[in-house]
């Protein structure tokens, strides 16, 4: 069955048809909840708020990129979630392992790779934990379109979709992200490649 | 003219050019004067070289195993399910707004019932005692004249039994009977022969004991035979029963108040408790259907 018939048969009820969009979705929602948030847990409750939503709200979907609409409902969630942890600030001990959670996949990484030496390897982790949590010290709206972009993939116009925004708005936010984290890349220069290094 | 601008208005149009030019988004002309400026600027070219590192190593962030399933519960996702198909079956709400009608016409019942019962108890006793009072007083003032003008002193009534008739020659006696049986008389109808006759009969035989105490207070005695006289007039002959114009005005008065309450309030508790019994009904089938 394709998206367009299971679109079709959630709005009709069928929990099976909406759970097999869920199959489908759930995972690049949550990675982007997980690069949004910083934290499983509140990635993992953000994503099944936002499924929750989508299916109470999947007859209001009048047609469009179901991707687009799905991962609207994540961001959506994510926010009001960044707004609850602003009004009740908390450290999140997931947040605090957030490095660990990196490292773990640059392991996995580093291993699928064998033209690359340890050091290296340790490096590129090193960059890529960098990387990671300078995003979470963005605004909300620049660190959502630097995830949906530059982590995820998405084009201006999925991005403008999805935010409800202008192209323009997405290209000022997006540019605005990538210098601020460039500014905190080479802050630290040991964390850059020798050729990037002054 | 850029060289005029500031320098932060010169890095944010910098890293707008970078990010556009990284991502292709600009125009054939703006790409080639802006890779024009990257050689001649070296610090630009830098930031154009950490700015597309930071981008691929962004890009290759390893995706995060899901913690768990996000699919919906059955279950719970049912509700809604059954949610939008109660809105288009006619038969829930069929159910749902019979319920509410009949909600709707247990209230009105009580509130009729109530109003009904609020009103009335609070004002009819006062003026029924009034009516019984003042007519007693006025039979007592009317009677004896009335007795003495139109039945003589020694005969006896048609109507009246022979358990009725003196059974002693004690003047006091005579004159209260003489006073009190025509005002008796006059008062069965051809529906109810017998309740007036049986209450003069008691009252005559009262009246003896109480003249014999005190003779002075045979008017008091007296009274109690049109006060009981008033509670037993039918309402359908009012122009039968009176002797006097104020006996007949208060009986008529206080008699309309106690009827719409007796009568309407049944019927209204039976609608309550069938509208009640209904909404109930309709509401828990409605319920068990949803």
């Amino acid at each position: 069955m394709d998206e367009a018939a299971l679109i079709k048969a959630a709005q009709r009820g069928d929990a099976h048809a909406f759970n097999t969009l869920v199959l489908s979705y759930q995972s690049q929602a949550y990675n982007v909840a997980y690069r949004i948030l910083g934290d499983a847990a509140s990635a993992a409750d953000a994503t099944q708020e936002a499924f929750l939503s989508a299916y109470k709200g999947i007859r209001l979907f009048r047609g469009g990129s179901f991707k687009s609409w799905i991962l609207r409902t994540v961001t959506n969630a994510c926010f009001d979630a960044l707004r609850y942890r602003k009004r009740r600030p908390a450290t999140s001990l997931d947040a605090l392992g957030a490095d660990d959670d990196a490292q773990d996949g640059d392991f996995e990484s580093f291993i699928a790779s064998a033209d690359e030496s340890p050091a290296d390897a340790a490096e590129r982790g090193e960059l890529r934990s960098a990387i990671a949590c300078a995003a979470l010290k963005l605004p909300p709206d620049q660190r959502v379109t630097f995830v949906l972009s530059d982590i995820q993939g998405l084009t201006y116009e999925e991005i403008a979709d999805i935010m409800q925004t202008t192209l323009g708005t997405v290209k000022s936010r997006l540019s605005r992200a990538r210098a601020k984290l460039r500014d905190a890349l080479l802050a630290r220069p040991e964390l850059l490649p020798d050729a990037f290094r002054p | 003219m850029g060289n005029r601008q500031s320098p932060i208005i010169n890095r944010q149009s910098d890293d707008e050019l970078i990010s556009a030019y990284l991502d292709g988004r600009l125009a054939e002309a703006e790409r080639a004067a802006f890779e024009a400026r990257l050689r001649a600027e070296p610090d630009v070219q830098r930031r154009l070289d950490v700015t597309r590192l930071l981008v691929a190593t962004a890009r290759a962030l390893p995706a995060q195993p899901l913690p768990r399933d996000f699919t919906l519960p059955i279950a719970a996702s049912a509700a809604p399910q059954t949610r939008a198909g109660a809105r288009v079956n006619p038969l829930n709400w069929f159910l749902r707004l019979g319920s509410a009608l009949a909600a709707a016409v247990f209230v009105i019942a009580i509130g009729l019932d109530l109003a009904g019962l609020s009103a009335p108890p609070a004002q009819p006793p006062a003026p029924a005692m009034q009516s019984q009072e003042a007519m007693a007083a006025d039979v007592v003032m009317t009677v004896p004249a009335e007795s003495g003008a139109a039945a003589p002193p020694g005969a006896a009534p048609a109507g009246a039994s022979p358990e009725a008739q003196p059974a002693s020659g004690e003047q006091p006696m005579q004159a209260m009977r003489q006073a009190a049986e025509p005002a008796v008389e006059t008062q069965p109808t051809p529906e109810q022969p017998a309740q007036p006759m049986a209450l003069p009969k008691a009252a005559a035989d009262t009246a003896p004991a109480a003249t014999l105490e005190a003779g002075s207070m045979q008017p008091a005695v007296v009274t109690e035979t049109p006060a009981t006289r008033v509670d037993a007039l039918p309402a359908s002959q009012p122009t039968e029963a009176p002797q006097s114009p104020d006996a007949t005005m208060r009986p008529s008065e206080s008699a309309p108040t106690a009827p719409p309450q007796s009568d309407t309030t049944p019927w209204l508790r039976i609608v309550a408790g069938v509208a009640f019994a209904l909404a109930v009904s309709l509401g828990v089938l409605g319920w068990r259907r949803s």
